[in-house]
């Protein structure tokens, strides 16, 4: 039997480097957040919002695009940041055509119309994009300077200021000649998110992702009415909010001086996302 | 061939084809016994739910949904209570209530959570105690929180780590008075409770003909703070209320073993107004 020399093949060391490299590459993109897109065809909400948080876990930054129906007819275009997804609907901030509430269902007056296709583009997310702020119950003195706040320069590279909240007002009699579709037609004629309760002594306006200055508005609009209705009222009552603010994009060291100034004014909480 | 060796392979191919027999009987009877799995649509978990629930199984699993404030909920932990097309599922401290997003656009309470994914599986390994309280008399809340602090420690006695969820009503004239008289702004009383405590705060009757606050599947930790909302909405001469059908729920991280439950039952037994504890896999009516 004779002994086989083993030596080295410069061929294949070259091909087992290429190997190599191939696996590395493979390990690499895979574990990198890259450029990608997903095109949803009709209106696919639970699609939507599935791939929209599948994509926000895994730290992308998010932009959409979106082509619908208005509710009141025509087409549109919009595109820009998403502020909520459920399985029901999609509330999405255009640099135009400001909040978007988007939806297959039109049994909310609320819903602006109903997307056709939805593109949802992911890129690496290298800056903070959104920040949502807890506040306690407070007054509506306090919300209105929350609302300078948001107006003035001291936040740097500010898209929007938006607030979920629940308010009250609390009337002195039952049974009122206001009726609640007035309050509730009054409040779907903002921007956002409205549902309105109107029992008792008592008529509830929820807003959810709505312009702080439009919440304001709407609150003022509101007691207008009701002082030229003749309904006189003990209240009106501010809950628990929840603010979001969304930016061109902040620095690590500009966030945390974002955050100061809303801890100062009360703020309980807060969620900083870099996926915007 | 040796005879010898066909004779063994045969018993054992009849052995292996009784194992076989016996295993499938074994899974046809205990095929409705266990279920895991992953649904979208909360009706059919409430459905699943249901249906293990009433024969004494719990269900554990995990959730991926989001909250009405627009977090993404993502979490371990175990179905507490079910109902047609809604559950009250626990991570721990919260308990968020699911509703079925197969209905049409509502509005939604303040802790619920519309879910994309709900992984369900049958846990067996469970023993959970559920506590039966007589009616209290209490002044605000002064007097529940209490009683479930003294159901508490007997807990701690036997040094299993356990989650409690309260479940009662209150009644009062006092309260009743208050609310049809306009002192109290109950529907927004309502939302803020539900926006700042776990389970599910309800008012149910109406500013005409009031009837009762509910208190369901709360946190026994969110007590102080419903109690101190109810102090600064209430006027302090309609806090004296009746507490009844109080339900304590007491969910232990790890079946506890005979002699702890032994310790558990007898220190809970000795409370005065203890009705009844009774260890069971499931919560059941």
């Amino acid at each position: 039997m004779r002994a086989k020399s083993v030596g080295f093949n410069p061929a294949g060391i070259a091909v087992d480097a290429l190997i190599a490299l191939a696996l590395i590459g493979v390990i690499l993109t895979s574990a990198m957040p890259r450029e990608r897109y997903f095109d949803i065809r009709g209106a696919n909400m639970v699609g939507i919002a599935a791939t929209y948080y599948s994509a926000a876990r895994r730290g992308y930054s998010i932009r959409v695009e979106v082509e619908g129906a208005w509710h009141a007819g025509g087409a549109f275009r919009a595109s820009g940041k998403v502020l909520y997804a459920d399985s029901k609907r999609l509330v999405l901030f255009d640099d135009e055509k400001g909040v978007l509430v988007l939806s297959d269902e039109f049994d909310e007056a609320y819903v602006d119309g109903v997307p056709k296709r939805v593109l949802i583009k992911l890129s690496k997310a290298s800056s903070v994009g959104r920040i949502d702020f807890s506040f306690p119950y407070s007054t509506l003195e306090e919300l209105e300077s929350l609302g300078e706040v948001c107006r003035s320069s001291s936040i740097p590279r500010l898209k929007g200021c938006f607030i979920s909240a629940s308010f009250g007002v609390w009337l002195y009699d039952a049974n009122v000649t206001i009726p609640a579709s007035l309050i509730a037609d009054l409040a779907a004629s903002f921007d956002g998110i409205t549902e309105v309760k109107t029992v008792g002594y008592e008529a509830i306006v929820k807003v959810r992702f709505m312009d702080l200055d439009s919440a304001l508005a709407l609150l003022e609009r509101l007691t207008v009415t009701l002082d030229r209705e003749g309904v006189p009222y003990k209240r009106i009552l501010v809950g628990p909010y929840e603010l979001t603010l969304l930016f061109e994009g902040l620095s690590s060291e500009e966030a945390a001086g974002v955050v100061s100034q809303f801890v100062a004014r009360g703020a309980e909480r807060w969620v900083i996302h870099r996926e915007g | 061939m040796n005879p010898r060796v066909v004779r063994v392979a045969g018993v054992v191919l009849d052995l292996c084809i009784l194992v076989g027999a016996c295993a499938f009987v074994g899974a046809r009877i205990n095929a409705h016994s266990y279920y895991s799995g992953d649904v979208r649509s909360c009706q059919s978990a409430a459905y699943i739910a249901n249906f293990y629930r009433a024969r004494g199984y719990s269900l554990s699993g995990s959730i991926l949904g989001v909250h009405v404030n627009g977090t993404i909920i993502e979490s371990p932990g175990f179905v507490l209570d079910s109902a047609r097309a809604s559950l009250f599922f626990s991570t721990g401290r919260d308990v968020f209530i699911v509703y079925s997003s197969d209905q049409k656009i509502r509005d939604p309470l303040p802790q619920e959570v519309d879910p994309l994914r709900l992984s369900l599986k049958v846990d067996r390994d469970v023993d959970r105690a559920l506590i039966s309280l007589d009616p209290i008399w209490t002044k605000g809340l002064a007097q529940i929180i209490q009683k479930v602090g003294e159901i508490s420690q007997a807990l701690d006695e036997a040094g299993i780590p356990y989650e409690l969820y309260v479940t009662f009503k209150l009644h009062g004239k006092g309260l009743s008075e208050a609310i049809s008289s306009n002192e109290v702004p109950i529907y927004w009383l309502e939302e803020l409770v539900n926006a700042k405590c776990s389970g599910l705060f309800m008012f149910v009757g109406s500013t005409v003909a009031p009837f009762y606050l509910l208190i369901e599947n709360m946190n026994w930790r969110d007590l102080d703070e419903l109690n101190a909302l109810l102090g600064q909405w209430m006027p302090s001469d309609s806090l004296e209320m009746l507490a009844y059908d109080i339900q304590l729920k007491v969910v232990f991280s790890a079946p506890p073993d005979e002699s702890s439950k032994a310790t558990i039952y007898k220190e809970l037994t000795s409370i005065s107004g203890v009705r009844y504890v009774k260890f069971t896999t499931e919560f059941k009516d």
